[in-house]
């Protein structure tokens, strides 16, 4: 109950933090109405522009003081109302709907070819610690960490989809098949920082979980090696790696920023990157608050699974 | 040692760790066997590579170290077995029991899962005979309420029921030879005793080997029939247990024996510890390893390597320049 609370707690918080800055910091970044009238708004002049003018003001609530717009949109916001996009006039909830779908199963793919990349290759590492394997592996993961995203993602592009044509160069989503297959190189791009990430994690703390005594005890019983590895080693060793997991939510989100845009994915990240060019405020609050929603729900999602990896933590301490 | 074919028998071996200074020479020319059903102590301080030696017997020493010698179990040739005869061996034939049971159990591990692993693996015991064995195990050490044990982490017991479930573990698939590596060391002095006892009975009653692995003369003295006192890395002195106390021919040897608090002594008398410490092993000994430290040591025992020098039948050997004679003993 009190790790219920406590993660209630630390969402609101959290919440209000983030779009406080956020909301303050867009309300100084351009004038709306610019893209909710068209040019004609700010370049013509006249009483009868300005009466058009005046009139979008009040309808978007333009000329209230800060505090009262805040106010206002928490109070839409916590009953579900986002508003409505400056530039088309289409509920911001729908754009939800639409986009954010995609971004989430970009970001679970990403995550899971991490996962399932880095685990096996950080056990391998480890079980053959400071040897020729590890120190080569030592040497691809920090490559991996340096290449910016980017840049990865025109390499992977241009290799896999348009040179080879294994995988389609546009994103395509009638079927499940399709879907994997065309975020397949994004999320490979956005996986890649993340595997060298947990394999140096994981390797690190597999390799000062073998030296326990529980596992020279589990060797003593004559345990094959594969065994002491899987069944001994791993789980305690994975919580640098599941904590810097759900930190990462936050940085894959702003990489999907950049791979949405580069493959052309219509996902919330490219949307915001449109909005933020167009100072369309309801989007980017909309999904500021979406992302920081997510961010504090994986994290008390990593904190529930420290419980059930080591039976000593406590649930509600 | 007696007639007798050994059980597990050393000849010989010499343990050296390579560090980034150097080589250590850890373990030096040490020779101990251990009869079936017998036990065996190993005496020695910190240091003195009694540990390192079982270490290397149960192939748990790091790859930087090197092994020269002989260690022979059953007629088998430990330290180049095929891996056929690997595969069952260690955790079967041979079982140890360390020093911490405050980190011998795997912390996220249920008692039950650490406790069949080993029966399934080289036993292929189902999942509910092994449960059923397990628990016979828990009671046979004495742990109370074995049956409700099965199902907790260690971290809910006491760091004694660990040490008893630590040893029930070793003892899962009925090994001729268990190595107690200091079991007590890390135990409240008041639980220190039963486990030791423990031992003890289920040395008895399983007609099982022991070596029993000890900073204190005082612990192998009543459960051991022979004891080896080490020194640097090597035997200063091997012998029956009652030989040793009663005939003690190294100063080393009789040094330990001063050093055992005894209650029979009269109040206020100061224990002798003995002064200095252990030797730097990264150069090869010239001379006796003890000799710095020694109130005995002569000009030659800096430069002369001392060799084992039976006494008697050969049953109790020495390596000393200068030993204690007869009349120097308790």
């Amino acid at each position: 109950m009190r790790f219920v609370v406590r993660s209630l707690l630390q969402l609101v918080l959290v919440l209000f933090a983030v779009t406080f800055v956020a909301f303050g910091a867009l309300n100084y970044l351009g004038d709306p109405l610019f893209n909710i009238l068209g040019p004609i708004a700010l370049e013509e002049s006249g009483p009868e522009y300005a009466e058009v003018r005046a009139e979008a003001r009040a309808q978007f609530h333009l000329d209230d003081p800060f505090p009262v717009r805040y106010g206002r949109w928490v109070g839409d916001m916590l009953t579900g109302d986002f508003g409505r996009s400056y530039s088309n006039q289409v509920t911001v909830r729908s754009i939800l709907a639409d986009k954010l779908p995609v971004t989430v199963v970009l970001m679970v793919y990403a995550q899971v070819i991490a996962i399932a990349v880095s685990v096996p290759w950080a056990l391998w590492t480890a079980s053959r610690a400071y040897r020729f394997g590890d120190k080569a592996s030592t040497v691809v993961s920090f490559t991996m960490l340096g290449i910016p995203v980017f840049a990865l993602t025109v390499l992977l592009f241009w290799l896999f989809a348009i040179r080879w044509q294994i995988f389609p160069t546009r994103y395509e989503d009638e079927t499940i098949g399709q879907r994997l297959t065309s975020l397949f190189l994004p999320a490979v791009a956005l996986a890649t920082p993340l595997i060298a990430t947990y394999q140096r994690l994981l390797r690190t703390d597999l390799i000062s979980t073998l030296q326990e005594d529980f596992i020279s005890v589990a060797r003593a019983k004559g345990l094959p090696k594969w065994y002491i590895l899987f069944r001994h080693a791993l789980r305690p060793s994975l919580f640098s790696l599941l904590t810097v997991f759900g930190i990462q939510v936050a940085s894959l989100i702003g990489g999907s920023l950049v791979v949405e845009r580069q493959f052309q994915i219509p996902g919330i990240g490219f949307e915001v990157v449109e909005a933020i060019f167009r100072d369309d405020f309801p989007v980017v609050l909309a999904v500021v608050v979406v992302v920081s929603v997510a961010f504090v729900a994986v994290n008390v999602l990593v904190d529930l699974i420290y419980t059930f990896l080591d039976p000593r933590v406590d649930f509600n301490g | 040692m007696s007639e007798a074919t050994p059980l597990l028998e050393l000849e010989n071996l010499s343990i050296t760790f390579a560090t980034p200074g150097g080589p250590v020479y850890a373990v030096s020319d040490v020779s101990l066997s251990v009869e079936r059903g017998k036990a065996l102590g190993i005496v020695g301080e910190s240091g003195s590579g009694k540990s390192v030696t079982m270490k290397a017997v149960m192939d748990l020493l790091p790859s930087t170290a090197t092994i020269g010698g002989q260690a022979t179990f059953d007629g088998t040739d430990v330290l180049t077995m095929p891996s056929s005869r690997r595969k069952h061996f260690y955790g079967v034939d041979v079982a140890m029991v360390f020093q911490n049971p405050m980190t011998s159990l795997n912390p996220v591990k249920r008692i039950d899962a650490q406790m069949t692993e080993g029966m399934r693996y080289h036993r292929d015991l189902s999942k509910n005979d092994a449960k059923k064995r397990a628990i016979e195990l828990l009671e046979l050490v004495r742990l109370p309420d074995a049956p409700g044990r099965m199902r907790q982490y260690p971290h809910e017991l006491s760091g004694g029921m660990r040490q008893r479930v630590v040893i029930a573990m070793a003892l899962a698939n009925d090994p001729s030879l268990l190595i107690a590596d200091e079991p007590t060391t890390a135990l409240d002095v008041t639980v220190q005793r039963d486990i030791l006892n423990l031992l003890d009975n289920l040395r008895t009653d399983l007609n099982m080997a022991l070596i029993l692995i000890s900073h204190d003369l005082g612990v192998v003295r009543d459960r051991t029939d022979d004891v080896v006192v080490m020194y640097g890395g090597r035997v200063m002195e091997s012998a029956q247990t009652e030989d040793l106390f009663a005939d003690t021919r190294h100063p080393y040897a009789r040094a330990l024996q001063l050093s055992i608090p005894d209650i029979s002594k009269p109040r206020g008398q100061r224990l002798d510890p003995i002064p200095g410490s252990p030797p730097d092993l990264s150069s090869p000994l010239t001379g006796c390893p003890f000799a710095p430290r020694c109130t005995f040591a002569q000009d030659d025992c800096h430069s002369t390597l001392p060799v084992a020098t039976p006494v008697g039948d050969g049953s109790h050997t020495f390596s000393c320049l200068h030993p204690l004679g007869q009349e120097a003993t308790v």
